[in-house]
Parts: C-alpha cells; structure tokens; sequence
C-alpha cells in the first residue's frame, strides 16, 4: 500500500433502529410480537412463558429446567420420537430452557415451512408427554452434565460466584437446572404438575421474527389464542444480593495449570438512572479489546488470553462480572492487577476512552441484531424482564448521551465503592496451595470453599 | 429438488497483483463484512515449529507501518465495528464487520498489514505469552482438552499436514523466534495467497474500487511453490488408541479417512453421517441414546480438510454403567445397515430439510456468510458454491450415500479413540 494514502476517517452516519414488532393482544392474556425482517429465510419462533425459577416448589429445584428439556420427547398426539421426527421431516430445531424469570420454548425453521413450524410449536408446549422413562433420562442427563461441571475450572468459578453474590437460601445461588440433591428427588409427575401449572397464555408472550410469510401472524394468533387463560401469576420477587465484606473464594482444583477468576457485584437495573453510563464505563474499563483491563493484563503483560467484563440486566437487578484464566504462577498478581484497575479514582476515565465505548456500544448494535433469530432472542429477553419493544433505541439514545464524568461517577458509586470497602465478590478456581499463599501474600483474605452443585 | 433457491449475488474481480476480489451484495444488510482468507494454516507447518501459523496470526495484530500494536482492534472497536482471526489446518482468516461508514478503515487496515508487518521483540514476546495463556485455557486447563490432538495422531502421521493441532506444542511456541517471523510472512502474506470477500450493503463497483484503492499498489509476490498434497489410504487394521483421564464421562471417537474438501464424494459421506446422528430421530441417538440407554449423547462430523484427505468421526459419551466396547459394537451394527440398505425415503427427505435450515442459518449474517465465501473460493476456487450447496447436496441419492457408507466409513476402514474415565461407573 503506498504510504501516502493516509488512514481513512469514518463516517458515523446510521439511520439504524432495533425494529419494533406488530404487537398483537390475545384475550387470553398472550402476546404476539412479530418482526417481519426481509430477507430472513430462517425464522424464529419464539413462546416466553412467565414464570420464575422461584416458583418451583422447594426442595424440586431443577423441575423448572426439566419440564422444558423433556418437553420435546413426545406429545400426546405424537408419542416418543415420532414428535422428534416430525420436528426433523420440516428440517426444524427446537429448543427450550428455563431461566430465572422465563421458561422460553422456540423452533426455528426455513419460510416454507413455517406455518407447519407453528402448528409443532404449539403441540409441543400444550401437550406434552412426560413420560416416565424420559423424565427419568433426562434426571440422569442432568446429574452427568453436573458432574463435567465439576470437572470444568470455569462452570465451577461461575458457579460460585453465584452462590457468593446472593443472601443465603435464595433460588439464584443455585444451578438454574437444579443440583445432585434436588434434582434425583424430581419426579415425572412433578414434571406434568410444573407444566399443567405455569405453561399457560397468562403473561406469555409469542415471538415471531424472520421474513413472515403471509398469513403466518394470523395463524399464530387463532392457533395459540385457543389456549384458555388460567388467571395464574408468576410470584417473581426482586432477588436480595448479598451484602458485606467478604474474604476472596478459592475452589480448589490440585494441579491446575491456570485459574479460572470470576468478579462480580449486583447493581442496580435497567431502571437505574445511570445505567447507561455504567454500560460505558464496564465497556471501558474492561468490555473492549482496547479496555483497560486487556491492554494491561493481556497486551502488555501476556498474564492471560483475554480478560473481559460485562454488564448484564436481569429482570430485577444488573450484574457487573469480570472472568479471565490466569496461568497459575502469575494468578495472584494478575487479580491484584484487576483490582486496581477498578478504582477509578486513581485515574478517572478520559473522554477518549469513554467516546470509544460510546462509538462501540452504539455502532455494533445493528451488526449485533443482524439475523431473526438474534432479534428474537432480544425481544424474548425484553419480554421476560417487562421491558418496552423500544428499550434498545432508548438505551442508544442514552448512550450516545453519555460523557466521561458520568461514566466514572456511575463506576465509582458502585463498581468503586465496593472495591474500596471489600465488598466486591471474588473466585479463584485452581491449585489451592499456589493461589492461598500468594493471594495472602498480596494482603488478600482466604477463604476455600466448595460450591453446592 | 430443494424448495429454497438461492441467488445471492457473486461480482468476482482480481487485481493485477494477484488478490482475488469477491463482492456479495447485499443492499438490506446493516453492516458490511470484510473477510480476507490467506492460503496458509498450520498444515503448512513442519514438526518442531508447530503452532507458528496461529501465533502468526496474533503478530498480524502487534503493529504495521502505519498502525501501533494492538491498534487494529480498538480501532475497529471504535468504529462501531468488530474484528477477529482464526487459524485452522488449511487458512488463516482474518475478518470485520463495520458499518458501511467504516468499511474504508477496515481495508486501509487490512492493507497496511498485508504490505508492512511490523513485530519487535517485546510484543513478540508478549504474544508468544498469550498463545501459551490461549493453549493453557482452552486445551490443558479443561477436561477432554487432549482429545483432538489425540484423534489427530490416531488418523494422520506425524510428518503430515494434518498430524498436529493447529495450537501447536508448548515447547514449540518456548523454541519460536522473532527471526522466523518475517520469512513466514514473505511466504504466505501477499497478494497471491489472498481472498478478499466483502458482503454487505456496499455496492459492487463501489466495493471493488475501494479495494483497488488500498490493495492495488502492494506488490505480486515471486511465484511460490504449490502447496503439499498430502493423500492418504484408508485405514486398515483398526488403528486404536486407549487412554485413561481424569474425566467424569467415557467418550468413543470412531474415525475414517474421508474424501477430501474438494471431492464430488464428500456430499455422500455428509448425508451419511447426518443420517446417522444429525438430530434427536437421526439412527444412532434414536437406537442409542432413546431406546438402549447406552449412550448420552452422539454426535457425527467431517473436519472439511482439504490435502488429499478428511476426517470424519462419529463420537458418543458412554452412559455411566455401560462400556465403550459395548456403544461401538452398536454402531459397528448400524454402519454396516446403513451400507446395505441405505436410508429410505423420509429419511433422506429430513437430512435434506435439515441441512437447508442450518445453510441458510450459516449464510443469514453478512460475516458467516463472507467467510463461507472466501473459503469456496479459496479451497475450491469457486465463490458460487454459496448458492449451489444446496442443489448439490439434494442430488445425493440413497444408493449414494449406502455405497458412501460402505466404502468412506466401513467397519474395516476405522480408526478408535477411547477416552476412558479413570473412575468410570
């Protein structure tokens, strides 16, 4: 390239906007948002049932997750597999899950096939089998994924940041699909009783995104407005974190050759006046390539292949994390490292850093919601938390809006805060008698601990 | 016939220098993708500077003549855009997606680094770091970590290509040196080993123009040998390997030398292997997972590659009170079946339905979509197999994929990984 032509400026112009559904009420209490996006040949449909992981019965915590894993093994009309290849015969794939505010169930199948797609759809979440014997693979599936869990130096050290950030005996400091003790006590009838109860119009909401052929929309509309409404609500409740100092947590895996790290602190939500400007400070401080915490743990040091944090919002509440692998000779070190770096009074953000979050957070979006199944999962997202169809456009505007001062002041208050005061949540998953000493060394608290899976 | 036509548009372009140009028009998508395949990988490695190609690929981001280390990335970032690499046995590639108010960053970028690379010892060193943390994280830190350097000394030898993962060994990446850099770079980086795809809502003429722009002046590169064909024979004997880890579950990896990329043959070999374990009703979890309980989970898959020579492999984790003898034995039963009576029609109708959904999901976001581009045209020489795949693919019969299933992946013809749990139940 010839050294003359300089580098090119960028031209920030963007008419882009999340797109906004038809939004169609049923009078049994469901909801329909469908996206028509041209183009898309692959669409998503998508049903967001209310209900709350704390609505499952105590003791049988993991009934929520099993429900909608055997869900497609076989329907009344359809037993066992011949549901599985009815499925396969329109080249569709199915999936569901259960989350602490939403059990979501979605197909995703090519436009000529759509409307079969629909008609499976709701087979599937109206009149599921539950047969004993899938009930009982799926417990034993479930009891084997808990075990390479075990086995897995990140799952553990997400696992138990988890049960670190919540008081004691709340649902969130469990596994959403249940641990070895709950879920050997779930049976095939607690299963059909979950479903019978909660999988039900009520609150529900149905997402439609792809290039919609004609008719689908309506179709939808008649086929799910027959499910009857049952006047059952959800009792989701806000989630207490926990609160206090607290030591930094060690799990230990014998000769590890790296640590897996995992920080974390509950902030307020999307409701919070300076959630925007927390977004652009996380990005910042640690969400880009270009942040803080990689230039200097990463690209200057070579301490990890990448440390990355991130701002999360839940229905009640936001979650800031950090998570990065360390090699175990420079772990301690390196976790000092990150805690410096999140006391911004030492260095309060710069313009620069915060306009290049801003340009980032705003510019990726529509490259980021760029396919119906990624608009659908958004959408299913603002469904489950109560949002507004237009929460992204307004978050951008907000974020555009967003200067450097903000952001620091937004970080400080709590990110900051808890730093300075002990207070931030902190796990180490690796060899105990390397981490312990050389944490102690660095002037950290200890504590080993073995998280309940 | 598939139901789905595709017609995405195909404007092919090549610069004097030698840079193959690909323009994928597409005026509704919100952003553009730039995707520059370059013909090396670590297939093109020799033992004792293994994992130099992936490590390569971190240098490319250390810093050009124009464009400080680590720049490239926050730039892009700052943009509004995203960038990343990869390396695997036969490609490095190394792709944006930006607004289209970003796109002439993005070339400019990728131009400056085609034509002036420039590491120091101190980002080298830092790198080299970094790999080993990447090394450390995703293959030794993690259980199963080793399999696929197992399975690939099981089916290739040391000395070929394939014979060794692309992440290389840790005493190699220890034994790299800053002054290998710049001849690796001579040999693969030019305009000549490239394939620049650009997909999005920039049109052709105007795409083409930019880069012609940046890319133009860089010099062609002196003719450079072909690279190293490498075919195999099948397997014979059954070549087994049998370890014993620290693992919760037993895993069995059954593996053929397959048809390669670029082979009519593979599209029969993929049927087959869909046919036997693609979804929930496909033969091997329906019989081993459903009904006999002998299995967690099966999976199946071809790596694509593109010497001579594939892999392909059928894997299952063995459910807890079962051997791996036992699963094998199973499959063993439903291969030989397969070859013999081939699938029947609702079958091969659900692999066909299937394989249209998970195409047409590959090529719904500009970025996937550039890359599949680049890579028919860079392994197969035509970019157009985007929208053919699936006529192709449609064209398998039956008789196809049992004699598929007979001769690529005959019981005689396999290879055996087992993966034991040291405290399997």
């Amino acid at each position: 390239m010839s050294s003359e032509i300089l580098r090119p400026p960028v031209d920030p112009t963007s008419t882009w906007r999340f797109p906004l559904p038809r939004v169609i009420d049923l009078d049994n209490g469901m909801c329909i948002w469908a996206y028509d996006l041209p183009g898309q040949y692959v669409i998503t449909a998508e049903i967001v049932f209310d209900v709350a992981l704390t609505d499952e019965p105590a003791g049988k915590e993991g009934v929520a997750h099993l429900a909608a894993r055997c869900c497609d093994e076989g329907s009344v009309d359809h037993p066992g597999e011949a549901l599985a290849r009815r499925i396969e015969d329109i080249g569709a794939v199915f999936d569901s899950s259960a989350g602490s505010w939403d059990t979501r169930c979605g197909i995703d199948v090519a436009a000529p096939y759509a409307l079969a797609g629909i008609d499976l759809l709701d087979e599937i979440v109206r009149t599921p089998a539950y047969a004993d014997s899938d009930v009982a693979r799926h417990k034993a599936l479930r009891l084997t994924e808990i075990e390479q869990q075990r086995a897995n130096s990140a799952a553990m050290a997400t696992i138990g940041l988890a049960q670190k950030s919540w008081v004691t005996g709340s649902r969130q400091q469990l596994p959403a699909a249940g641990t070895s003790t709950t879920v050997p006590t779930i049976t095939a009838e607690d299963v059909r009783a979950f479903h019978d109860r909660w999988w039900r119009a009520d609150g529900a909401t149905l997402i439609l995104a792809g290039a919609l052929p004609d008719g689908l929309v309506e179709h939808a509309a008649e086929i799910f407005g027959a499910w009857p409404a049952t006047g059952v609500r959800s009792g989701a409740q806000p989630p207490i974190p926990a609160e206090g100092p607290c030591p930094t947590y060690v799990i230990d895996r014998p000769e590890a050759v790296a640590a897996d790290m995992r920080v974390g602190l509950i902030v307020p939500g999307r409701e919070w006046e300076n959630w925007a400007p927390m977004q652009v400070a996380t990005s910042a401080v640690g969400g880009l390539f270009g942040s803080r915490l990689n230039m200097e743990l990463r690209e200057k040091h070579g301490f990890t292949y990448g440390v990355q944090a991130g701002l999360a919002a839940s229905r009640f509440n936001g979650s800031f994390s950090i998570q990065a692998s360390f090699r175990t000779e420079v772990a301690a070190r390196a976790f000092r490292g990150v805690f410096e770096l999140l006391d911004l009074s030492r260095r309060p953000l710069e313009k620069s850093e915060a306009d290049d979050a801003v340009r980032f957070m705003v510019g990726i979006a529509p490259l980021r919601y760029d396919t119906a199944d990624a608009i659908a999962a958004q959408a299913s997202v603002l469904a489950s938390h109560r949002v507004d169809v237009n929460w992204v456009n307004e978050l951008n505007e907000r974020l555009a809006a967003t200067n450097a001062n903000q952001a620091t002041a937004a970080f400080e208050a709590t990110v900051g805060k808890a730093t300075q005061e002990g207070m931030m949540r902190a796990v180490l998953c690796g060899d105990a008698s390397r981490l312990v000493p050389d944490l102690r060394s660095y002037g950290f608290q200890v504590e080993v601990i073995d998280p309940v899976l | 016939m598939p139901h789905i036509a595709l017609d995405y548009e195909i404007v092919e372009h090549d610069l004097d220098n030698g840079l193959r140009v690909i323009v994928n028009h597409d005026p509704g998508a919100p952003a553009e993708a730039v995707n520059l395949w370059y013909a090396v990988g670590s297939g093109d490695e020799t033992l004792g500077v293994t994992g130099f190609a992936h490590l390569f690929e971190h240098l490319m981001f250390a810093g050009s003549a124009h464009v400080a280390a680590s720049e490239h990335l926050a730039l892009m970032e700052s943009a509004g855009g995203s960038a990343n690499a990869t390396t695997s046995f036969d490609r490095t590639n190394y792709f944006e997606t930006v607004p289209p108010g970003a796109l002439e960053l993005a070339l400019w970028l990728e131009a400056d680094r085609m034509s002036t690379l420039a590491v120091n010892q101190a980002n080298f060193d830092t790198q080299v770091e970094v790999v080993k943390e990447e090394k450390r994280q995703r293959y030794d830190n993690v259980p199963y970590g080793d399999q696929l350097e197992l399975l690939l000394k099981l089916n290739f030898p040391p000395e070929h290509p394939y014979g060794h993962p692309t992440i290389g060994s840790m005493s190699d990446l220890d034994a790299a040196s800053l002054s290998d850099v710049q001849g690796f770079y001579r040999r693969w980086y030019h305009p000549g080993g490239a394939v620049l795809t650009l997909s999005g809502p920039v049109g052709a003429d105007k795409a083409v123009g930019l880069v012609e722009k940046y890319f133009a002046d860089i010099p062609a590169a002196p003719a450079q040998d072909a690279r190293p064909f490498a075919p195999l024979p099948r397997h014979e004997d059954v070549p087994t390997i049998q370890v014993r880890r620290a693992v919760p579950s037993t895993m069995v990896h059954l593996c053929w030398r397959s048809p390669d990329f670029n082979s009519p043959q593979r599209y029969a070999v993929e049927q087959a292997l869909a046919v036997l374990a693609s979804g929930q009703s496909s033969r091997l979890p329906s019989l081993l997972v459903r009904d006999r309980e002998i299995a967690d989970a099966v999976g199946s898959g071809d790596f694509g590659l593109a010497r001579g020579v594939s892999m392909a492999s059928l894997s299952a984790r063995v459910r807890s009170g079962h051997s791996p003898q036992e699963l094998c034995e199973a499959i063993l039963e439903q291969l030989v079946r397969l070859a013999e009576q081939g699938p029947d029609e609702a079958e091969l109708a659900r692999v066909n339905a299937g394989f249209d959904r998970e195409w047409l999901t590959r090529l719904a976001s500009v970025d996937s979509r550039a890359d599949e581009i680049s890579g028919f045209a860079s392994l197969s020489g035509d970019p157009h197999m985007v929208n053919s795949l699936l006529t192709r693919m449609h064209a398998v019969t039956a008789d196809q994929i049992a004699e598929a299933a007979g001769t690529w992946l005959a019981p005689e013809h396999r290879a055996v990984l087992i993966y034991e749990a040291e405290d399997a139940r």
